[in-house]
């Protein structure tokens, strides 16, 4: 049983790295799914505002507050918006963005593409002459790839937003010394790599999804299970991911 | 299709709205290290840099203006560090200016600190090469300190010894207790004061005398400053010494007199040597005296004449009168 398991996790492995190359193989040639490509955008990306914007804007709030006591006990109260912007744009911000997005949008992607396949909408796309994989899986994985980016901006932004916040509620920081000492502390080795990574989220979350949902076996139960299980294998990934670029980004001495 | 163009819109917003925070973030990064804008490159040299790295700080009195482009190690006693300056500021930082590396805050990051001298000079200009002073180290502060320290103990340990000595020395304590001794330096200094003030007014009496002599009143003054004077005394002088050439032929006369009289015969000199002319003379001279009292009996009895009687009474008479007129 054991070892059956280790097969199927080195099975799913391979086979995920086979579909996530025939994207590479199918991305760059025409057609393109243009019109797609932008609803999937839409829907990935200005649909999950809301839910990020919230989650950072919380998250830098409570980064803030609970950052204060330590920063109190070392008598550098006054570094705590380096402190908090640092770790936010570094880490918490890129993180947990992709997170809520695996939840989110692997998900969702996962249902959608899994409920098709047993269906059979998908064997009816082939059969009509379009392409299946590139119409669901290249358009979505490119909008997930694209739109996690640019929601970690503004995640990165909201949170920056509600750490002034939480560094307004005990102490006195100014609108204008806070974003001073925040952009004093940033560097662009802390921002390009945080936000390159999240290409890599974006990409996993995406082909994740699509994988799961075109492998779903065994009819509307298996919807289900592919939902959570895309949840699952991208959140993970996003963690593998995140240490590699750490590790990459150490190596290349952008600390 | 309406739909899915106002779909598109608000994902258009999104992107742009993303992708305005992410270059204005970038922006303000670059701000802050100075990638873009206008900046010149500078220069200078350190002993030691005391782990600066690349992108540290560089500020000009207190002020940030730039960063650390670069870290290179010269030789083996210089470390060539290169410094973005943002030129607004540069403009301010003179070629006379001095680098020092510098910490941000106790235990901040490090920085590179350029302080100016109060000497004119010209601004510095891309590429130049300022001088670096030698930074004060923490642990270099405390090694000057240990020894500091030291000679704190060493001079206590003597200062607690002398203590010792003054409290222990009982003819100090007296002299400091003694009351009396207090009253008697009061009344000497009393004293010096008021000898100090006849000083004063003897000195003024000196002033004004030396005064006078110098305007040539008096005695001394005329002899020492009246040049009439001088000449007259010196004519005065030269009658006196013909008077004493005088006196000198005089004496000599006198003298051959003298001595012709001593040798030679003549009444004088008998008088001078003949010894019984002196007996001859003392026995006269006493037949005198009793010739002289017998005279002064004679009268007394005259007197007592009853024909010279009235006269003697007369003239006592006439005596009184002259007194009693007085």
């Amino acid at each position: 049983m054991r070892f059956k398991g280790l097969r199927n996790i080195l099975f799913e492995t391979g086979d995920i790295s086979r579909f996530a190359g025939r994207f590479f193989a199918e991305a760059f040639v025409p057609r393109y799914e243009f019109r797609e490509f932008l609803r999937q955008s839409y829907y990935i990306g200005y649909k999950s505002l809301p839910l990020v914007a919230l989650t950072a804007f919380i998250i830098g709030l409570v980064i803030t507050i609970q950052s204060r006591p330590t920063l109190v006990e070392f008598g550098a109260e006054a570094w705590l918006p380096q402190m908090i912007s640092v770790s936010l744009i570094r880490e918490i911000a890129p993180v947990i963005t992709a997170l809520i997005c695996a939840g989110k949008i692997g998900s969702g992607i996962g249902a959608e593409l899994g409920s098709m396949k047993v269906t059979e909408q998908i064997d009816a796309m082939d059969v009509s002459g379009t392409n299946p994989y590139k119409f669901l899986v290249v358009t979505r994985v490119l909008a997930t790839t694209l739109m996690i980016p640019v929601l970690v901006v503004f995640a990165d932004a909201i949170s920056l937003y509600g750490g002034y916040l939480g560094a307004n509620i005990r102490g006195v920081v100014s609108w204008d010394l806070f974003w001073n000492q925040v952009f004093e502390s940033v560097t662009f080795n802390d921002l390009l790599p945080s936000l390159l990574k999240t290409f890599f989220f974006g990409f996993a979350i995406g082909i994740v999804g699509c994988y799961k949902g075109f492998s779903t076996q065994k009819g509307t139960e298996g919807v289900g299970r592919s939902a959570n299980s895309a949840v699952v294998v991208s959140s993970i990934l996003v963690f593998i991911i995140d240490l590699i670029a750490v590790q990459i980004a150490d190596l290349m001495g952008l600390t | 299709m309406s739909n899915d163009v106002s779909k598109n819109i608000r994902l258009g917003v999104f992107v742009i709205a993303g992708t305005a925070f992410l270059i204005a973030a970038l922006y303000f990064i670059g701000n802050k290290q100075n990638f873009f804008g206008n900046t010149i490159t500078i220069s200078t040299r350190f002993y030691d840099v005391g782990g600066l790295m690349k992108g540290h700080n560089v500020r000009y009195s207190g002020i940030d203006v730039g960063t650390v482009k670069n870290i290179e190690i010269v030789d083996d006693t210089s470390i060539l560090v290169t410094m973005v300056i943002d030129k607004e500021s540069a403009k301010f930082i003179k070629k006379n200016a001095f680098a020092s590396i510098g910490t941000d805050g106790l235990m901040g990051n490090r920085l590179v600190n350029i302080n100016s001298i109060a000497e004119p000079s010209s601004s510095i200009e891309n590429g130049d090469q300022i001088q670096s002073i030698r930074s004060v180290e923490m642990d270099e502060m405390i090694r000057t300190l240990a020894i500091t320290n030291q000679n704190i103990m060493l001079i206590t340990a003597d200062l607690k010894r002398m203590t010792e000595k003054i409290n222990n020395s009982k003819s100090l304590w007296g002299l400091l207790a003694d009351t009396t001794m207090a009253v008697n330096t009061t009344s000497i200094l009393d004293n010096l004061a008021a000898s100090s003030k006849n000083a004063a007014v003897f000195s003024n009496d000196m002033i004004r005398i030396s005064q006078g002599l110098k305007a040539g009143k008096g005695l001394v003054g005329a002899l020492l400053y009246d040049t009439a004077y001088v000449s007259n005394l010196a004519q005065t002088l030269t009658n006196f010494q013909n008077a004493a050439d005088s006196v000198q032929m005089i004496s000599g006369d006198i003298r051959q007199i003298t001595y012709k009289i001593q040798s030679g015969g003549g009444v004088a000199s008998s008088v001078l040597s003949d010894t019984s002319l002196v007996n001859d003379l003392e026995a006269s001279m006493k037949n005198l005296k009793s010739g002289s009292a017998s005279f002064s009996e004679n009268m007394e009895a005259m007197k007592h004449n009853f024909l010279f009687r009235r006269y003697f009474r007369k003239q006592a008479k006439q005596k009184e009168k002259k007194e009693m007129k007085k």
